[in-house]
């Protein structure tokens, strides 16, 4: 079977929903999806990356400092991914972000990300940044397997685009993934759903059973609404919308504004310009508008918020619906146009499923329901686990590392936009329609309009509109090298090609010489050339190092920490005839001794200083315990059993204390 | 045809078979593995289960994915002229554009 599932040792991949605001990885193993709880013991991971004057900080530990650090702390990466700067999208939220975002000033207009570290300006683009958080993604599955993971599944909204999802397949590259698929969520979604009352209704008999489903997946920046024919194995997507810009942060700025209006007219002052103000704010709001999918009402408290004066809002749900109306009534329309791209009659929909945060909301599920004239809504699968759920599930079966069960399953996904070509008057061409089943490809012939023309110059676009202008430019390809002759003479094959990633690409041979060299494609799509990608793939090398080093000065950290948490416990627990009264002073006074350094020391000492603090603790309690009958020996051996010939950290070699070999999380075998 | 499960190595077999006979099929319904057209419900049992067999994730011959694409566009077709299911979505395609050199092209 396909990649790594013989060599050896078994091989993992994983599923990675690459969130707006918070990301979530699942892996298949002992033949089912367990999702992964990370270092803080939480199932999703805020998708946050923050610099401060030591370090680099990823996820939950990034975001709980925003509100003291809210110019080097960077979210929402996701909005920014495969846009330009001139965007208008890009230009909104440009006003609502406390970090910086610059143009790199290149024809191509991409957007980067200013942070400051260690009194350094530093910029990144938006897939390095995602690139970040999906490198947390993956060291919390490797601590979960207990080694590297390489191969992985990606999730992106069904509605991306064709640079948006090469952007995140850019992204994953950096983070040295080797990315075996972009899905789209509201697909992943589908199988999750799809497994979970497969194994509740037992299995119809005939297992040619079909079933039409709408995902209505709302989340944190973006929405997309797909309907799928479910059959025993086949998950057949039939057609899929959505707006890559709408979810629950849009109904965070409608409650922060609001919220800034009242507090400028209590007080006549203007936060707007105070970046942590406008932070602790935003916090809150977001707090209250999920307590608003379960209360009736809450009060939004912030103290000394700007100039001293605190903030008190009483907000009711009813006016929260009443800020956000207009958006949720948006939300309606893509799930009109879907069902009638899918050519079924809302009563063939069997199942409406919710996926994502923001589908908690009671009036989008009112709305939804009703538009399906009062149908039940199915929330039996957990919004904010399915996507991961279901890229676990497809990294199993691309990668055939699943049970029977799973690598039996067949996903047939469509491209979300129609791609074509300018053609004279600024009419769009279309050669594959929307929602064509993937991968799939259209080849077109083109001649020379002129004698003696040695190129060709073809406009591509995506879109529905029947005007280019009014569609999203892709990119120019310019064919030349062609053998000048006559016109008419020249035939130029050129294949569109939308691989199974929904990603476009094109090909063109002259079929005169059979000659592909002589082509000469120039791709100017504003995405990252293989060189950055390359330079980027360096630089978050670089960082790896700074980050293991990190990771070294915290393992010995927490190996002191432990030690003299045992320490203690073990003075406790031996009796006192064991231990003469001045050995146990001393012992005392010397943990005394070392919790002082490392209350002063604990966030600026190497990893070469903890350890030897640890040493002369160590060589303080050995000459204690050599007196001390050797029966007691035991307290000192509460530990999980190692392989053969391994030590714990104590011991001086790799192990933690739950049996965790470090050397997977720091060294790169290869 | 209840979409059986068959060992590894028989799918395998019976992938590439099929992957050689639909890149030899003369005809959207020969594609599907019809003599004559059947009913709209067994067209889609058969696409599924030929998806089964020859999409690129499920087979690992080189035609794979030449032969799913043209699998797909046959279901498509015949799907469209069995029933009127989707008019609204496959209306350019009649004027076959593509046929026409690049001046005419450009003419238009």
């Amino acid at each position: 079977m396909p990649d790594g599932a013989d060599d050896g040792k078994k091989s993992y991949s994983m599923g990675i929903d690459l969130g707006t605001t918070y990301s979530c990885v699942g892996i298949f193993k002992d033949g089912e999806v367990q999702i992964i709880a990370n270092d803080q013991g939480n199932r999703t991971t805020p998708s946050y990356v923050a610099w401060t004057d030591k370090e680099r900080l990823l996820g939950d530990a990034a975001k709980n400092q925003v509100a003291s650090n809210p110019t080097n702390t960077v979210f929402d990466a996701k909005r920014l991914i495969g846009r330009t700067f001139q965007d208008p999208i890009v230009q909104a939220d440009l006003k609502l972000w406390p970090f910086r975002v610059v143009s790199d000033g290149s024809p191509d207009d991409k957007p980067l990300i200013e942070v400051m570290y260690q009194d350094v300006a530093k910029k990144f683009h938006p897939e390095e940044i995602s690139s970040m958080i999906l490198t947390k993604m993956k060291l919390t599955a490797e601590a979960f397997v207990g080694q590297r993971v390489r191969n992985a599944v990606i999730t992106v909204p069904a509605y991306f685009n064709d640079s948006q999802r090469q952007a995140t397949k850019d992204a994953g590259e950096i983070a040295g993934l080797n990315v075996l698929r972009i899905v789209n969520e509201p697909t992943a979604a589908a199988i999750a759903y799809g497994l979970d009352t497969k194994s509740k209704e037992k299995k119809t008999k005939s297992g040619e059973k079909e079933t039409n489903i709408l995902v209505f997946d709302m989340g944190g920046g973006t929405f997309d609404v797909s309907i799928l024919t479910i059959t025993d194995t086949v998950f057949e997507v039939k057609a899929t919308a959505g707006d890559p810009h709408l979810g629950g942060e849009d109904f965070d700025n409608r409650m922060l504004s609001y919220c800034i209006s009242e507090f400028r007219r209590k007080h006549k002052s203007d936060p707007t310009r105070n970046q942590r103000a406008i932070r602790r704010l935003r916090t809150q709001c977001e707090r209250a508008k999920r307590q608003l999918s379960t209360q009736t009402s809450v009060t939004i408290e912030v103290d000394s918020l700007h100039e001293g004066q605190d903030f008190n809002l009483r907000l009711s749900r009813a006016k929260f619906e009443e800020l956000c109306m207009d958006y949720f009534k948006k939300a309606m329309e893509p799930v009109s146009q879907c069902l009638g791209d899918s050519g079924l009659p809302k009563s063939q929909i069997s199942d409406v499923v919710l996926v994502g945060g923001s589908t908690r909301i009671p009036k989008v599920q009112e709305l939804i329901s009703s538009f399906f004239n009062g149908k039940q809504l199915c929330k039996e699968i957990n919004p904010d686990e399915a996507v991961a759920y279901g890229a676990a599930v497809q990294a199993a079966i691309v990668s055939g590392t699943g049970t029977e069960e799973v690598e039996n399953m067949l996903l047939l996904d469509v491209a979300p936009l129609s791609l074509g070509i300018e053609m004279a008057g600024g009419m769009m061409q279309k050669l594959i329609e929307r929602n064509s089943t993937i991968p799939t490809n259209k080849s077109q012939d083109f001649t020379t309009a002129e004698d003696y023309q040695d190129y060709v110059e073809i406009k591509v676009y995506e879109g529905e509109r029947a005007m280019v202008k009014d569609n999203n430019y892709l990119g120019k390809f310019v064919l030349t090298g062609i053998p000048k002759t006559l016109r008419g003479v020249p035939k130029i094959k050129v294949t569109f090609n939308v691989d199974s990633n929904g990603i476009l690409e094109v090909t063109a041979e002259d079929m005169k010489t059979h000659r592909k060299g002589e082509i000469q494609i120039t791709n100017e799509k504003g995405r990252l050339s293989q060189r950055d990608i390359e330079r980027m793939l360096q630089d978050a090398e670089a960082h790896k190092e700074e980050d293991d080093l990190a990771r070294g000065e915290m393992m010995a950290r927490e190996s002191i920490t432990v030690y003299m948490r045992r320490t203690r416990k073990a003075l406790e627990d031996i009796d006192s005839e064991k231990i003469l009264k001045r050995d146990r002073e001393r012992l005392e006074k010397k943990m005394e001794e070392v919790d002082l350094w490392l209350d002063e020391h604990s966030n600026k000492a190497t990893k070469e200083e903890f350890e030897a603090k640890q040493r002369e603790l160590e060589s303080a309690m050995n000459t204690i315990m050599l007196k001390i009958n050797r029966s007691e020996s035991d307290f000192w051996e509460q530990q999980a059993i190692l392989p053969e010939n391994e030590k714990t950290i104590e011991q001086g070699g790799y192990f933690l204390d739950s049996g965790l070999d470090i050397r997977d999380l720091i060294e790169d075998p290869d | 045809m209840a979409a059986p499960i068959f060992s590894a190595s028989h799918a395998a077999k019976q992938g590439s078979r099929e992957v050689r006979r639909i890149l030899r099929a003369r005809s959207h319904l020969a594609c599907l593995d019809f003599d004559e057209a059947p009913e709209p419900a067994e067209l889609k049992k058969s696409y599924r289960r030929l998806s089964l067999l020859v999409h690129p994730d499920k087979c690992q011959e080189t035609d794979a994915k030449a032969a799913f694409q043209k699998l797909s566009e046959a279901f498509e077709a015949l799907r469209e002229s069995a029933s009127d299911e989707r008019p609204a979505k496959r209306q350019n395609t009649s004027t076959r554009w593509w046929d026409t050199t690049w001046e005419e092209f450009e003419r238009r």
